[in-house]
């Protein structure tokens, strides 16, 4: 039984009929899904031979599906994931008004536990991680010997020798290498734990509304514990979208039921299901570069000057080369005298109209690629996270871009300006107690 | 006294032969120098221990091959006790049918040769020239500092360049002749150079002596030269009287003339390191001490890993020291005797030579083939001594002790040493019998030391002489791994100076160059 | 008496490709060859009636993009055909397969090891870095780095600027990568046993090393050679040649004949015409003799100088140093046809790896026994076994639901250390190997309808190459670079004049068959003051 299956099972039921399926849910035989995600993408679980043309699922897949109106999928670390699920407008708004739901249980998340997973995490990521409370998040990034960064992810104390770090991509080799010479266990949690993502200004009074009480009290990269009717939730106020928001982390078992209870309890409040587009549109308003698509990590860059290191990806404030060795310290701290060789930073082009482009040029001179470009439905300009050679003064720069009309092709050069600070950044998102409703 | 009453400048963390050169070095500058070795003796694997009451001998490493004349000199090894039984030790291979050949390329030697083989004879004298000459045009690469590599300007630079020069200074036919041996293996080349299988299997042993290779492997052919680039620097093979603990002791008075504070039962249990900064050790007995310039002659894995700890290097680095290769594979049978053996055939003052039992090229082939596998080998190739010819301090008037040095016998083996032991004991006395019949009857005691043994013993890990093995992914700018080359390492005040530094062998010059490292920075600067 | 720009002795694929450049150059240019069919060992041909199959190797043979599109090969005919990288059947009864598709390939190797699923990145990395680096190599022609002249010195001295001037943690890398052995390389990447069995068979198979011998791990660049450098790809494809190895050669034919060259089979060559110290021509068997003006030789570096001229003929100690090249077959070849697919229960239906071939090797402990066997000139007790079922992705290449397996045996002696290769002990070998397909493909036994065994002495008998090396020399490193064969002759000049190499035996050797063709063409072209 496959998720090409089911999505057509529930392509039928129309947004009236989701109490049905809600009880659909609940039904042994509907446990599929949750097999199928227990195998994972990179399983050694799975008795199906990697080549099998099945569609890799989350445990959340039929609730998600349900919301499509579009129908439109994509991958994500090998699961079938939503792109847009009604439309990105919609999405949107929501995001910025009310609140943006979403699956992010592909995300690759690691436990690392152990009389020395603090020291070992210490050594491992660039910044102090001596310092990380339980019940607290940081955003890490780690690099290798030389300096270049490896990935970046957040990291999560969960106990007094528990931690989760959970990553855009693959790291189990690193974190299995780096542990030599501690006391301590990685085990790749993957599909044990789905993920939920809400967003938005009333992310926390929709939390509150499902029985996430005081959730509110909990501050920007705080974490804890809830009991959802009988379900363990851990709630984290994390999200890289640059808004209020939260991530609920819970057993995939117990994941659609509280979906499910989101989208009820959050439909007065505007709540919409989302999918991955408008993870990356956010993500890039915020200027956060995405490891694999605005940078790569340094065991997979071939041409070695593709790798970079934290301060050319403008993560400077994550690098602490004061307390406490870590992986790259030596380098970083000959590397911090020294000119970055590039710098991934926001742009934005004054352009009322989306347009792609790639190449960025300064004085005629191509001198940088546009890794990631979205048109920002608020501010009706493209944004894009680019790649450009650094240069100590400041050069005006303009991209080329090929504008359709019909089958013909219009060739445009714009002026573009590099953004110092991300151009969106809603105010609530450090306010404790975060707002209900109510207050808002 | 406590310790903490006296301020040193330097600590030498280990009391092997490089740590005590390394500790004299500093001390000639005026340093105070403190060294800690964790056992009751001095020496590590440079020792003289006792096989049974009255009969002494070298228990692991038996000549002295790659000391420098100058060191001996500068440390005034001979006004500190340091007297040789022997030097220039010839070298033999005992041969089946009783033709024993010299490995020289003496006139009287080679006459002897050509009666037997007149292309050979002309072959090894043009072998061991060209072999010289690569030694010296390698020697400056191979025997100083290694060259930095830091950019268009480095020394690095500087030394390729000058190697150019040498190289091309050897003639065109030997510069020739250098490009292709570099990268060949042994077999290949004896097999290209000598007709007689007895020289083949000589040289070929030769070069895989120490090494977990056989004859085939490429790049063997290589440790010829190295090796010959360190006897440039000596007095040739010699036999300390007193057995190698006598090196130990020499340098130990040297050390304690010069005032190096020598601790001994004395383990190191960390090294401090505050900010990126080695800044003393703590013992095992709970004692502190601080100095500017922290040398540790230990095995350089056991030092970044055990003493300074994985959370104060990187990961990268710690996985490559994880990964340095030490495959031990080679073994140590020391003998007494109530008598000199008869090997048929080899002349009364031959007898104090350094012996080679070699079996043929494919059977040595054959025994490394086991070695990788795990087995016993069918046929052993071995270095045999009998200090006691020359050495008469040794053993009791008449009598003597025989040193062997078995080679590919592999750390581990089917069945377990506990099973396989004795098999190889047998097999070993056994092809030592084939040239000496009466040797069997007269042994009165003996010890043998596997890998595992020497591992126990001497801490090496693995049971590999060399603190990791002789390679070229494992020499100079990467001995023993390109962050802690040229005995610096990423934390400052902190140095390696031991055999798993570069050049590594019997020779203290590794002791010596991280001692003058450390001077040229002034410690901890 | 005919006369031509440059006769070609030899229509292997490297004197087919230098024959190619120097027509299109402009030069006429005649190629001879002993036998009916082109392509020496990478020829192929009919084992019964309508099912074609490569006679001497795998028949996995292509030739570098660059030579492709430079000759236009396309235009005369010759297509690709791109397939996954192939699988292992290992000892337990399991099997591990390479797969193009970055995901695919991971959750491949997870099957084996979680953490190589993710350790593949960095292996690909610096597979991919290797592959860089030594790509420019393969299009350059070496000089000697020993003549004595300034502009010599002035190289050499700049070549040793330029590696001081390097980073010393990527030389690490570099040194690691050309010195070690494969097995211990792969230890630094992988943990699971199928995985390194996988990739080191990969990178030794048709090589005389075992996986512990040193020098071996750069072989595991071989693969990666022409892959693209895109972030998080898997393994590298393998490219077959729509039509059979026959279609290369027929395509450099095409193109050698559409620009006017000769080609002339069942020629052989039994001298060089040598006047004054220079070559002016061959002899042919028949007593033929032709004349040109530079002679090219794709035979391997033995038989042209030890075959072609009287020794006495030649510079004082190239007998001695040609003599000393080693060349020792390390392959023998079983051609099969099949009336049906074969079957192989251990790997689930529809597995798409399965084009790209299907290799017995179970560990690396018994492919290590096997290469010491080698060595010691016995047969393989237990040989490192390459199959390929070229009619999976080519169905043409017999009828109608039949099938070819290509079956390649490693580690086979050319000599055996007791006596000659005599029919019984071919049957013997021929019997072992069939036996243990027949482990991994039951029934396969019944479905054979042709089969053919030939031993390295049987390869060297009709392609003619010393030893039955099909590699035209082992692939040391010290037969590698300037000194393949030796700094002197690795720029496919002799101390002849007029004479050339262009085969195997000379940078790059089998690394990418044809560039030394076309590197050699180059210097055949500008000495004839021809240029393209």
């Amino acid at each position: 039984m496959t998720g090409g299956g089911d999505i057509l099972a529930v392509d039928g039921a129309g947004p009236g009929e989701a109490e049905e399926t809600l009880n659909f849910q609940m039904q042994p035989e509907f446990e599929e899904p949750q097999a199928t995600a227990d195998a994972g993408p990179f399983s050694t679980a799975s008795d199906e031979p990697p080549f099998s043309r099945r569609v890799l699922t989350t445990p959340l897949h039929l609730s998600v599906a349900m919301e499509s109106i579009t129908n439109r999928w994509t991958d994500w670390n090998g699961y079938t994931t939503p792109e847009i699920l009604t439309t990105l407008d919609d999405e949107y708004r929501a995001l910025r008004h009310a609140a943006a739901l979403a699956d992010i249980s592909p995300l690759v998340k690691y436990r690392i536990g152990g009389r020395d997973a603090a020291i070992y995490l210490d050594r491992l990521v660039t910044d102090n991680a001596m310092r990380l409370s339980v019940d607290e998040v940081m955003p890490v990034v780690f690099c290798e010997d030389r300096g270049f960064v490896v990935g970046d992810g957040h990291l999560f104390r969960l106990g007094e020798d528990e931690y989760r770090l959970v990553t855009d991509e693959l790291h189990l080799a690193w974190l299995l290498d780096s542990a030599l010479g501690f006391d301590v266990s990685v085990e790749d949690v993957s599909v044990a734990l789905a993920g939920l993502s809400l967003q938005g200004p009333h992310a926390a009074a929709i939390l509150n509304a499902t029985g996430f009480f005081e959730v509110e009290t909990l501050r920007p990269y705080a974490a804890r514990w809830f009991d959802i009717v009988g379900m363990p939730v851990y709630a984290s106020r994390t999200g890289a979208t640059g808004e209020l928001g939260f991530e609920l982390w819970l057993d995939p078992e117990d994941a659609p039921m509280l979906w499910t209870r989101l989208i009820d309890k959050g439909a007065e409040f505007g709540i919409a299901a989302t999918g991955y587009a408008l993870r990356e549109l956010a993500r890039i308003e915020a200027g956060i570069p995405r490891a694999g698509r605005d940078y790569l990590g340094a065991f997979s860059a071939v041409d070695a000057a593709d790798a970079s290191t934290p301060f050319e990806l403008g993560l400077a404030s994550l690098v602490d080369l004061e307390n406490g060795h870590f992986t790259g310290r030596d380098a970083l701290r000959r590397l911090k005298q020294q000119d970055p060789r590039h710098l991934v930073v926001s742009l934005a082009l004054d352009f009322p109209e989306p347009v792609q482009f790639c190449a960025v040029e300064r004085q005629g001179e191509i001198d940088g690629t546009a890794t990631s470009v979205v048109f920002s439905p608020a501010l009706g300009i493209n944004l894009a996270l680019v790649r450009l050679k650094y240069r100590p003064a400041p050069v005006a720069l303009s991209v080329g871009v090929d504008l359709r009309e019909g089958l013909s092709v219009r060739r445009l050069k714009i002026p573009a300006r590099l953004l110092t600070e991300p151009v969106i950044g809603s105010p609530l998102r450090h306010a404790v107690p975060a707002p209900l409703l109510a207050e808002y | 006294m406590r310790l903490a009453d006296r301020s040193f400048d330097a600590i030498v963390i280990g009391g092997g032969h490089n740590g005590l050169v390394a500790a004299c070095y500093l001390a000639k500058a005026g340093k105070r120098v403190i060294l800690f070795e964790a056992s009751d003796h001095l020496g590590g694997a440079v020792t003289t221990g006792e096989i049974t009451p009255d009969y002494m001998i070298s228990t692991a490493s038996h000549l002295i091959e790659a000391l420098p004349r100058r060191i001996e000199k500068e440390l005034k090894l001979s006004r500190n006790g340091l007297r040789f039984a022997a030097r220039n030790l010839p070298t033999i291979a005992l041969s089946r049918d009783k033709r024993h050949l010299v490995l020289s390329s003496r006139r009287r030697d080679i006459a002897a040769l050509r009666e037997w083989n007149a292309h050979d004879a002309a072959a090894l004298v043009e072998f061991s020239a060209r072999l010289k000459a690569y030694a010296a045009a390698l020697r400056p690469l191979l025997l100083g500092v290694p060259p930095s590599f830091t950019g268009p300007s480095s020394d690095a630079v500087t030394a390729l360049r000058r190697l150019v020069w040498r190289m091309r200074r050897l003639g065109q036919p030997s510069f020739e002749d250098l490009l292709r041996v570099l990268p060949a293996s042994i077999g290949d080349l004896v097999d290209a150079t000598f007709e007689t299988p007895l020289l083949r299997a000589a040289f070929a042993f030769e070069a895989l002596r120490g090494t977990a290779e056989g004859p085939y492997s490429p790049g063997t052919a290589f440790n010829l030269i190295y090796r010959r680039a360190l006897q440039l620097e000596t007095r040739g093979t010699s036999l300390p009287r007193g057995g190698m603990g006598a090196l130990v002791t020499a340098l130990r008075h040297s050390a304690e003339g010069l005032g190096v504070a020598i601790r001994t039962g004395a383990a190191v249990r960390c090294i401090i390191v505050e900010n990126n900064v080695a800044v003393g050790v703590e013992t095992v007995a709970g004692e502190f001490l601080r100095a500017p310039a922290i040398l540790s002659s230990v095995d350089p894995r056991a030092t970044m890993l055990d003493l300074v700890g994985a959370a104060n290097i990187d990961a990268g680095l710690a996985m490559r020291l994880a990964q340095t290769s030490r495959r031990g594979a080679t073994a140590k049978l020391n003998l007494a005797l109530d008598g000199l053996p008869t090997i048929s055939g080899l002349a009364p003052a031959e007898y104090g030579a350094r012996l080679l039992v070699v079996p043929s090229l494919g059977e040595l082939d054959q025994a490394f083939a086991s070695f990788k596998r795990g087995e016993v080998p069918a046929e052993l190739g071995m270095e045999v001594t009998i200090p006691s010819v020359a050495d008469t301090s040794l053993a009791p008037a008449g009598h003597h002790v025989m040193s062997v040095l078995i080679q590919h016998v592999p750390y581990e083996v089917a069945g377990g040493w506990t099973l396989q032991r004795d098999r190889l004991l047998d097999r070993v006395i056994e092809t030592l019998a084939r040239y000496a019949p009466d040797l069997r009857a007269r042994i009165i005691a003996g010890e043998m030391l596997l890998a595992p043994d020497i591992e126990a013993k001497f801490g090496l890990a693995g049971g590999e002489w060399h603190c990791g093995e002789m390679r070229p992914d494992q020499l100079l700018m990467f001995r023993p791994t390109p962050e802690l080359a040229r005995y610096r390492t990423p934390l400052r005040g902190l140095y390696l100076c031991g055999a798993g530094s570069h050049p590594g062998g019997i020779s203290g010059l590794a002791g010596q160059l991280a001692a003058r490292t450390v001077l040229s920075e002034g410690g901890r600067a | 008496m005919e006369r031509h720009d440059a006769i070609i002795i030899g229509g292997g694929l490297n004197g087919l490709t230098a024959a190619a450049y120097l027509a299109r150059f402009g030069a006429r240019v005649l190629v001879l060859e002993r036998n009916a069919a082109l392509g020496g060992a990478d020829a192929s041909y009919e084992i019964v009636p309508g099912f074609n199959i490569a006679r001497y190797n795998l028949g996995i043979s292509t030739l570098p993009a660059r030579i492709v599109s430079e000759l236009d090969l396309a235009r005369y005919g010759l297509r690709f055909i791109r397939v996954d990288g192939g699988i292992s059947l290992l000892k337990d009864g399991g099997y591990i397969a390479s797969y193009r598709d970055g995901v695919i390939h991971r959750r491949e190797l997870a099957r084996h090891s979680l953490k190589d699923a993710d350790g593949w990145t960095r292996f690909r990395r610096d597979m991919l870095r290797g592959a860089q680096q030594l790509r420019p190599l393969l299009a350059t022609t070496m000089s000697d780095p020993t003549r004595r002249s300034f502009s010599t010195l002035r190289r050499l001295l700049s070549t040793a600027s330029r590696w001081g001037a390097r980073d010393v943690d990527e030389l690490h890398e570099l040194t690691r990568l050309w010195t070690l052995s494969c097995a211990e390389f792969l230890d630094a990447y992988f943990h699971s046993d199928a995985v390194k069995t996988r990739l080191a068979g990969d990178a030794l198979a048709g090589t005389s090393l075992g996986p512990h011998a040193p020098t071996g791990a750069r072989h595991l660049i071989g693969a990666f050679i022409d892959e693209m450098a895109t972030a998080s790809g898997g393994a590298p494809a393998r490219v077959l040649a729509s039509g059979g190895p026959a279609a290369v050669a027929g395509a450099l034919r095409a193109a050698i004949e559409a620009h006017g060259g000769t080609i002339r089979t069942d020629a052989e060559v039994t001298d060089v015409l040598l006047r004054e110290g220079a070559a002016r021509g061959v002899v042919l068997a028949n007593g033929e003799e032709i004349q040109a003006r530079a002679v090219v030789s794709d035979l391997d570096l033995k038989r042209t100088f030890l075959a072609l001229f009287p020794w006495s003929a030649l510079p004082g100690g190239l007998v001695e140093k040609v003599g000393r090249f080693r060349m020792r077959g390390v392959s023998a070849k079983i051609n099969i046809a099949l009336d049906s697919a074969p079957e192989f229960p251990a790997v689930p239906a529809g597995c798409p790896a399965l084009l790209g071939g299907v290799r017995l090797a179970s560990s690396l402990d018994e492919m290590d026994r096997a290469a010491d066997d080698w060595r010691d000139g016995i047969p393989p007790r237990v040989p490192l076994i390459d199959m390929l079922i070229p009619t999976l992705a080519d169905p043409t290449l017999a009828p109608h639901g039949r099938h070819v397996l290509s079956v390649a045996v490693h580690y086979v002696p050319e000599s055996l250390h007791d006596g000659a290769w005599t029919g019984e002990r071919r049957d013997e070998l021929t019997d072992l190997v069939v036996d243990r397909i027949a482990e991994a493909s039951p029934g396969i036994k019944d479905r054979i309808v042709a089969l053919e065994m030939l031993t390295p002495p049987d390869i060297e008998s009709e392609v003619g190459v010393t030893g039955g090396d099909l590699s035209h020399g082992e692939t040391t490193l010290d037969q590698s670079f300037f000194n393949r064969p030796s700094p002197a002759l690795a720029g496919y000049e002799t101390p002849i004049r007029n004479l050339y190499l262009c085969s195997q035996s000379v940078h790059p050797g089998p690394l990418g068959v044809g560039n030394a063709g076309a590197n050699a063409a180059a210097l055949v072209a500008a000495a004839l003051g021809k240029r393209g």
